[in-house]
């Protein structure tokens, strides 16, 4: 076998196209280096971060991922930084993918400071972007200010540093009554557990149907029901006992725990209490839980959820320019439980140290930070005490602006403790923990209480 | 002249052996030291240059700030056209090398790349996730076989276990004799019969399973007492004067239900398969059957039966693999709530709701190994059936 001259040629070209596409490859590497390191150089004085880019990644999406664009509108008019926002609803999932695969975003925001937690030592220092510490620390309540850090001591990891700014809080301590057929029907606002337990029994005798329960969430059914016992928990047993709860320095199983299980009991189990009974519970989306109270005879007069279910409600029934047909009104005192506040918020996390990075930070830590948010979305409620409140817009989110205020102010305020918990009990047993304490009845209690207990992580 | 059994390993090898008439060792060595090489980077050097391009081309859409459908119909047309483009180029240049190496090249040009990319892709993660079982949470510190003792003892692991058994027997029994039983009926139709009969059961295969599951959560879906049931089972139960029940709830009843969704989704695939085996069966064997005085149902089990048998064998495997899998169902319709737990969920919810990697990696390998036996039986099935036509 001979080669033949032209055969040759041909195959030194085909090598020679190879080669092309190989060298092309290495100027692909050099060409982004040079783009990313030529922006720091460039901007004038006006602009000093002119075409920056700020990625953020958190869990809102729709009406409040537009909300996150209102609200860093002026700050990019005024920096030239692009703010990107990115919002998933697997966001659980997405961000440790992300962080372990080396494609972090600039700026993420937690809504489970546990989570946040476990990617601690990814993130850059506060004190290491220029943020103004004390002035942070005082516009924050002390319980916000010392929460992060205890998070990440709870779960095994304590760093040195400031590593989570909060950027929004919600609240959770709401019931919600049907207006105004609550009070045609000659029911009055409970005031105290007692008055809920007397309430129940007047409804339940009028022949109606207390209460409207939903905790289905596909795979997180089980949250309603914890939120129910943290909102009990925070009142029989009071804003200490519930950190040593969180922190497992007293067990699932303590006394103080299985009371406020038992309280819960009290409005699950009893005949005709909840709407389609413990299969109701069950079935029921938690999202369309409030809605038979809208039937033109309301299905049931008395229903819990947070702040953010108003986003649940059928077209036409409650907010800015409707005739509202339901109403919050403060989850009950339970013997003489003072200001407190169960809620939860998204605390953010910072993988860059870049200076359009920095200045984010600055700017979502500070009063102005959320006014453009609060303005859009009604949900938002500003953790900053210098916060200006006129630019809460909505009346319910006013009403929820000074419990909230009044909370914090006292110490009262709570995080959701199942989002403060290790992961395997938080999103883990206690939701499953509450869905078997619903289909076992009053005395599977003991049996679950143990159960949870037993899978607290050992590290 | 080479006088050995034609059991050559590799048939191109044999063809190009008989070719060439020449079998002395020296010679093979010499190919051996000049056509390995090429083949190496037949096998190696497309993939990997095939990485750069569209790593590059990756890098540079994803950085550009032009039109999104522009970027996409790039990507596509870069991805489809790009890869032909690789392996044509690479046929031509094998063109170009004396014909006897380029015959033995060629195919490493088109299976090498497959198989070493496969080997990227499978077998290094299993060896990883192998490796991450016998780690901690986070992937740091050695702790022997905690994780496995973990997923052999847990509840919620014992529960997946009980589950998988209930599964494997009433799901691999229902779509396989469904499909089959269909396959047989269906037999019998005119031909136009036939067709329309068939398509229908096989419809439901092209939907996805987590379509399938938002479907049948309808139907077995709960409205307090009062309230309009919308879904099918609860209406057909009130409509009898019972009060509605929250079906998928009632251990361990609700797995059957779950069951059901996959048996609607897979009767189809076993009753396609079983059909064109039963077309096989020779049609003078069944009418000599006949004449003997064979009832259609002696001949259904004395001659079809045993004549689809291994495509039977084939069929029931790849179910029951596919069954030990099974995920979308459970966590869409139930996320493993009222004990319908799977192996597949607890994997899940250890690795990415609980972000222990040791403990997620450990049901991983249990799920592997007991796959494993299955999928050795089907292929060792496969390969009879082939070596049989």
């Amino acid at each position: 076998m001979t080669f033949r001259p032209e055969k040759t040629w041909r195959l030194l070209a085909i090598l020679l196209a190879f080669a092309m596409v190989a060298a092309a490859c290495g100027n692909g590497d050099d060409d982004t280096a040079t783009t990313s390191a030529g922006g720091d150089a460039g901007g004038g004085d006006a602009q000093p971060f002119a075409g920056e880019v700020v990625n953020v990644f958190g869990a809102f999406v729709d009406a409040d991922a537009d909300a996150f664009a209102d609200t860093v509108a002026p700050f990019e008019a005024a920096t030239g930084i692009d703010v990107v926002y990115e919002g998933s609803g697997d966001f659980e999932t997405q961000i440790g993918i992300r962080i372990n695969g080396g494609n972090a975003p600039d700026i993420a925001m937690f809504p489970q400071p546990g989570l946040w937690a476990n990617f601690i030592d990814d993130m850059i220092d506060f004190n290491d972007l220029g943020v103004d510490m004390d002035q942070a620390r005082a516009d924050l309540s002390d319980y916000l200010v010392e929460l992060p850090g205890q998070v990440a001591a709870d779960t095994g990891n304590a760093r040195d540093g400031v590593f989570g700014g909060w950027f929004r809080l919600n609240t959770k301590s709401w019931l919600w009554i049907p207006v105004p057929e609550f009070a045609d029907a000659g029911y009055t606002v409970p005031e105290t557990w007692d008055d809920l337990l007397a309430l129940q029994d007047q409804i339940l005798a009028d022949g109606n149907t207390p209460w409207c329960l939903g905790i289905e969430s596909a795979g997180a059914t089980g949250w309603v029901l914890t939120d129910w016992m943290e909102d009990i928990v925070l009142r029989t047993a009071g804003p200490d006992v519930y950190d040593d709860w969180v922190s497992n320095g007293i067990p699932f199983n303590d006394p103080e725990i299985a009371k406020a299980a038992q309280f819960l009991g009290d409005v699950m189990f009893p005949e005709g209490n909840v709407l389609g009974g413990t299969d109701g519970i069950l079935a029921t989306p938690f999202g369309d839980q409030n809605t038979p109270m809208f039937d033109d005879t309301p299905a049931c007069y008395l229903a819990k959820q947070a702040g953010f279910i108003t986003g649940f409600f059928p077209d036409g029934t409650f907010g800015p320019g409707v005739d509202n047909q339901t109403e919050a009104i403060p989850f009950p005192s339970i013997d003489g439980s003072g200001d407190v506040m169960l809620g939860g918020g998204d605390l953010f996390g910072v993988f860059s140290d870049a200076g359009a990075v920095a200045e984010t930070v600055k700017f979502l830590v500070s009063p102005e930070g959320g006014e453009g948010f609060a303005q859009a979305q009604a949900g938002y409620l500003s953790p900053n005490s210098r916060f200006d409140t006129s630019n809460y817009v909505d009346p319910f989110q006013k009403q929820q602006g000074e419990l909230l205020a009044g909370a914090l102010g006292a110490g009262g305020f709570r995080f959701d403790a199942s989002d403060l918990m290790p992961a395997a009990v938080g999103a883990g047993t206690f939701w499953t923990g509450m869905v078997e304490y619903v289909q076992g009845g009053p005395d599977s209690l003991d049996d679950v209480l143990q159960s949870i207990q037993d899978s607290w992580p050992s590290s | 002249m080479s006088g050995e059994a034609p059991v050559l390993p590799d048939s191109e090898e044999a063809a190009a052996d008989s070719t060439d008439g020449e079998g002395d060792n020296a010679t093979n060595l010499r190919d051996w030291l000049t056509i390995g090489p090429i083949r190496f980077f037949a096998a190696v050097g497309i993939p990997a240059i095939g990485f750069m391009v569209l790593f590059w081309v990756f890098r540079f859409l994803r950085d550009s700030d032009a039109n999104r459908i522009l970027i996409v119909v790039v990507a596509i047309f870069v991805g489809v056209v790009g890869i032909f483009g690789l392996y044509w180029g690479m046929d031509r240049v094998n063109d170009q090398l004396p014909a006897r190496i380029a015959q033995r090249v060629r195919p490493w040009i088109f299976v090498g790349p497959a198989v070493a990319i496969l080997s990227l892709y499978l077998v290094w993660p299993a060896v990883q996730t192998i490796w991450l079982s016998f780690l901690d949470k986070d992937g740091e510190e050695f702790i022997g076989l905690d994780n496995y003792t973990f997923a052999l003892t847990d509840d919620k692991m014992l529960t997946a276990f009980r589950n998988s058994v209930i599964w494997l027997i009433l799901g691999t029994a229902l779509a396989v004799g469904l499909g089959l039983t269909v396959a047989s009926l269906v037999d019998r139709l005119k031909p136009r019969a036939e067709k329309i009969a068939k398509s229908i059961i096989f419809i439901p295969m092209a939907i996805s399973f987590v379509g399938a599951s938002v479907v049948w959560g309808f139907m077995y879906t709960f409205r307090a007492a009062g309230r309009p049931q919308i879904g099918l089972l609860n209406a057909i139960w009130t409509w009898f004067g019972n009060s509605p029940i929250f079906w998928l709830s009632k251990e361990p009843w609700n797995n059957i239900l779950l069951i059901i969704v996959l048996v609607w989704l897979q009767t189809g695939f076993s009753m396609v398969i079983l059909s064109a085996a039963i077309k096989g069966v020779p049609d003078d064997i069944l009418e000599a059957g006949r004449i003997d005085g064979g009832s259609e149902l002696q001949l259904f089990w004395r001659v079809v039966i045993p004549t689809i048998k291994s495509t039977l064998v084939v069929v029931t495997t790849t179910m029951i693999i596919l069954i030990l899998k099974v995920f979308d169902i459970v966590w869409v319709m139930t996320s493993g709530e009222f004990g319908t737990d799977v192996i597949a969920t607890n994997m899940i919810r250890q690795a990415f709701r609980f972000f222990d990697d040791g403990k997620g990696a450990a049901i991983a390998v249990v799920l592997l190994i007991v796959v494993i036996p299955v999928m050795v039986l089907n292929v060792r099935r496969f390969r009879e059936e082939e070596a049989m036509r």
